[in-house]
């Protein structure tokens, strides 16, 4: 298997079949030498990577290679910010945030070696590891990285929502956060993919083969994908009966829920029954995945330090009949059928739109409710919610997660916050 | 009605009639034939329809049977409807999904024998929905065709559905299956590209009634199970339309061909005629113009002809009848002169009778006189030679008049304005003042002077004394050049006055020997004129109205430039 060095360059529709060069493999090239100053006593340990977040912790191995297998379309344009599982699994292997979250929120070093706050917690300042690289291999700086955010219309907007007062680097590996409001904990913002670069050098750089659109996941793992993430029942039991491979839960990372725009009606006694009751029954019988009932807390409820939303207003037009979902969230369209099914009215039925055109409808809140599958952790939920529009009532309706599938040898895969694989890594967490 | 435009008419009509005629009989048998070849067609369709809707019936219950054998035997759905375990609910509700992809349904429903969807195909998610109208509907149809208006989730579906029905262990449970009926079924029905078929549903008229022509119709079962509909049996109908393109068409391409047809040969005929009118036109108007120029004066037109047809005949004919008519002139002439001859000579006989009797009366009393008194002899004759003078001067006069009747030309080249000056000069009368207008350019005539002369005086003479009633008129001599019908050089003079001018009566005696209306007149003047023009080889016409005075203009061959005198 050659090392590749090939970029994504377009879209991948369908399903891929992504090669990755394991970094921490015994591939005869290790990392980068570490011209960092170490971390000081004061600043923050790194906490053990949690058992739950752990796939697989790296079994003996000499292989320098895996393979990953990828179910929906992928547009490299995209990144690093993705809009399906599979961009979520392929760029996070290619981009790293400073900081990175695992699945149970503990904090990890990304871009960032290490991290120290000021004495008020509104100045953190991040000390960046020195084998991290920019794009075209050269050697990220403090002042490179600052001024990439500037120019990111999404990265600023993180950081704006996210309290973020302004952003200011001190020397080639030293940067200086600063909040409008002090935080004992280092910003969660600071894992956010809006703020991630390309990483080289030390870590992994994958390659992708794409393999035929009418191949099934099934015909993937057939041909030797080493990781998969699905929540198709009928691939995981295939999965499971195959003793070469592991199926493995991932955390609960999605809540998906139906939100009523100001003025909608005819739904009332769909959203009368919100209770766990329903929402169980829902998982159980609406969704064509491992799904469960929502489970508070729901982040949407209170959220501290966001500006408050404008008072609801009626809009110009009523709404019309659709329930509107995203037609390529096959759960999304499960739960909107389910719901116009429950609601046997007249002129109520569903619609799939296109990412681009449910944003916009939910912008003006068009429709008589939108289906929508939101992050079960944001690590900014200020811009989650200034997407939605104002007066609008959430019905929480069932929480989702994907099975990982992995091969029994493979080397350290781990999940982080928002549901992703990371595959490789150092694992001196994890031995911590 | 022109001869031409008569000839285009006839061309036209005998053209025409005829090519109208064919073209509305062919029409007419195509279309009756061709709309007896639809309306076997569209029997043999709707049958096929009918058939293919039996059909589509069977194959949708053999596919049902199929089902219902087959879930018999499953021991999932059987758990599944024994056990509230969630993986075997989960297999239960997607069974109706994935039986109707495998059975190309585009309707499935398992229900309860209480009615209540445990598994849609086409609905996935309305399961638990009750809805026992439909199994009976299709159990009393009894085989029937019937169409189900069920509701999906974004919208809905008109299938053709069937029934069947298993049992496990106790219970009965129904599958009503069915295939979309308004494109999927609709589509393949109707296999003539000209027909097409609809659904027309209770109250609804028919959408498009424009240019499709309704052929036949079927009756069948309907019911709406959409949320808020009555959930009763009504009669839809499947209508079968035809597209009467092709007939249509056709009809148009054999009128466009038609048309273009009758185009042409109107256009070949109408030329035709044009050619043929102006190959018969045309000599005709030839004809017509030389006989119109013929003239006692003027018999040298021209009728030869090489044509052998009926214009050559009529030519040669008119030819023969213009000879005819010279020899007669020439006779006539003739006569005239003998006629003329014989009163003057009875004239110049009366006359030298006039002129002797005095002489002989003379003669025979000097002869008396002489015999009885020869000394009074003298006397006598000195008293009678003043007679015998005047009858001498008498007859001498009278041979002067008569030598004029014939007098001696000798031609040579003449200039006619110089003779008109001559005698605009020589002739001052107190009546009034003639006047000149000359042509500077007027060519040369061959002529003898005096006789051109002799012309010009008598004919200012006689338009002076015209004037002798009529004081304060003129007189006035024109000169002009001219060519008539591109042939030789003419020159006019033209004599005009204001004066008394003649009646008619008066212009047809003007030109005979001797007819006079003027007192002292000899009555030769006009006539001597007119026998001069003619002897020059010119001709001489009269314009006059009484009281308003005459015109006369005499044309004379001009000579050429290089022509010689003889």
């Amino acid at each position: 298997m050659p090392r590749s060095t090939k970029r994504l360059s377009g879209p991948a529709a369908g399903l891929g079949l992504l090669l990755l060069a394991v970094g921490s493999g015994g591939c005869g090239h290790g990392p980068a030498p570490n011209t960092a100053p170490p971390p000081s006593s004061s600043e923050t340990p790194e906490p053990p990577e949690p058992s739950s977040c752990v796939v697989t912790r790296g079994a003996s191995s000499d292989r320098d290679t895996i393979s990953i297998a990828l179910a929906e379309p992928v547009d490299s344009a995209h990144a690093p910010i993705p809009e399906n599982d599979a961009e979520r699994l392929l760029f996070r292997q290619g981009y790293s945030s400073p900081i990175r979250l695992d699945c149970e929120g503990g904090v990890h070093p990304g871009l960032a070696s290490s991290w120290t706050p000021d004495s008020s917690g509104r100045a953190w300042t991040l000390v960046l590891g020195t084998d991290s690289s920019a794009l075209a291999g050269e050697s990220l700086t403090a002042e490179r990285l600052a001024a990439e955010w500037r120019s990111r219309e999404a990265a600023a907007s993180a950081l704006q929502w996210a309290g973020v007062e302004s952003v200011v680097p001190l020397d080639q590996h030293r940067l200086v956060v600063t909040l409008s409001q002090p935080q004992e904990r280092v910003p969660e913002v600071l894992a956010d993919p809006a703020l991630a670069m390309p990483v080289g050098g030390g870590q992994a750089r994958p390659s992708l083969v794409t393999v035929s659109k009418s191949s099934d996941l099934r015909d993937a793992l057939d041909h030797g994908a080493d990781v998969v993430q699905s929540g198709d029942p009928a691939l995981v039991e295939y999965a499971k009966s195959r003793a070469d491979r592991l199926t493995v839960p991932l955390p609960w990372n999605k809540t998906y829920v139906l939100l009523l725009p100001a003025g909608s009606n005819g739904l009332d006694s769909i959203v009368g029954t919100d209770s766990a009751g329903f929402r169980s029954e829902l998982a159980r019988d609406a969704v064509h995945g491992d799904a469960r009932g929502a489970e508070p807390p729901f982040w949407w409820v209170n959220p501290s330090g966001c500006p408050r939303s404008a008072p609801a207003s009626v809009p110009a037009a009523q709404p019309s009949g659709a329930v509107v979902y995203s037609r390529d969230d096959r759960i999304a369209r499960d739960l909107a059928e389910r719901i116009v099914a429950l609601a046997a009215l007249p002129g109520i039925t569903s619609r799939g739109l296109s990412p681009a055109d449910l944003l916009g409808s939910l912008q003006v809140g068009r429709e008589r409710g939108y289906i929508l599958a939101l992050p079960r952790w944001p690590v900014v939920p200020c811009r989650e919610l200034a997407a939605w529009p104002p007066g609008v009532r959430v019905v929480p309706l069932v929480d989702t997660r994907l099975t990982a599938i992995v091969t029994r040898d493979l080397p350290r895969v781990t999940v982080d916050w928002d549901g992703a694989l990371r595959v490789g890594g150092d694992p001196k967490g994890d031995r911590r | 009605m022109s001869f031409r435009t008569r000839l285009f008419v006839a061309f036209s009509v005998a053209v025409l009639i005829p090519l109208g005629v064919l073209g509305f009989g062919v029409r007419r048998e195509m279309e009756r034939r061709l709309t007896g070849q639809y309306q076997r067609r569209v029997s043999v369709a709707i049958q096929a329809v009918q058939e293919d809707l039996a059909g589509e019936g069977e194959s949708i219950s053999g596919r049902l049977a199929a089902l219902a054998a087959e879930l018999e035997q499953d021991n999932r759905f059987r758990l599944a409807t024994t056990r509230t375990d969630a993986a075997d609910r989960r297999y239960l509700l997607d069974y109706a999904g994935g039986a109707m992809r495998l059975t190309g349904l585009s309707l499935l429903q398992v229900q309860d024998s209480s009615g209540r969807i445990i598994s849609s195909g086409h609905f996935r998610n309305e399961y638990d929905r009750m809805e026992p109208t439909l199994p009976h509907l299709l159990e009393t149809a009894s085989g029937s065709p019937v169409l189900v208006r069920a509701r999906t989730a974004e919208g809905s579906l008109v299938a053709l559905a069937r029934i069947d029905s298993l049992r496990v262990g106790s219970a009965r449970f129904i599958i009503v299956g069915g295939v979309e009926a308004e494109h999927r079924l609709l589509g393949h029905l109707v296999r003539d590209p000209e027909l097409s078929a609809s659904l027309l549903y209770p109250g609804q008229i028919s959408r498009d009634t424009s240019s499709r022509k309704t052929v036949g119709a079927l009756p069948l079962l309907y019911l709406d199970l959409m949320p808020g509909a009555v959930s009763r049996a009504d009669t839809a109908r499947l209508v079968l339309t035809q597209w009467p393109g092709t007939l249509v068409s056709l009809r148009r391409s054999i009128d466009a061909w038609f048309l273009i047809a009758l185009a042409v040969t109107v256009g070949l005929a109408l030329l035709g005629a044009g050619w043929l009118a102006a190959r018969i036109s045309r000599p005709l108007l030839q004809l017509s113009s030389k006989t119109a120029a013929i003239d006692l004066d003027r018999l040298d037109q021209d009728f030869s002809s090489e044509r052998d047809d009926e214009i050559g005949a009529l030519s040669r004919l008119l030819g023969a009848m213009m000879e005819r008519l010279r020899l007669g002139t020439a006779r006539l002439r003739e006569a005239e002169r003998r006629v003329a001859m014989g009163d003057l000579a009875r004239q110049v006989n009366h006359d030298v009778k006039n002129g002797l009797v005095p002489i002989r009366n003379v003669l025979r009393h000097l002869a008396r006189e002489a015999e009885q008194g020869p000394q009074s002899l003298a006397a006598v004759f000195a008293e009678r030679r003043a007679t015998l003078d005047s009858s001498v001067e008498y007859l001498e006069t009278l041979a002067r008049n008569y030598a004029r009747l014939s007098p001696a030309t000798s031609r040579e080249r003449c200039d006619v304005n110089a003779v008109v000056g001559e005698v605009a000069q020589a002739i001052h009368s107190s009546v009034a003042p003639v006047r000149t207008a000359l042509d500077p350019s007027l060519p040369h005539v061959l002529s003898d002077r005096l006789v051109l002369r002799r012309i010009l005086e008598n004919l200012v003479g006689n338009a002076l004394d015209s004037l002798a009633a009529r004081p304060g008129g003129g007189v006035v001599v024109s000169t002009e050049a001219f060519i008539q019908d591109g042939a030789q050089a003419q020159v006019r003079v033209i004599v005009a006055d204001t004066g008394a001018g003649m009646s008619r009566a008066e212009l047809d005696r003007a030109f005979e020997d001797f007819y006079t209306t003027k007192e002292g007149g000899t009555g030769l003047g006009l006539s001597i004129v007119r026998r001069l023009v003619l002897d020059l080889g010119g001709i001489l016409r009269v314009d006059t109205e009484p009281g308003a005075g005459t015109r006369v203009t005499i044309e004379l061959p001009a000579m050429s430039n290089g022509a010689a005198a003889p």
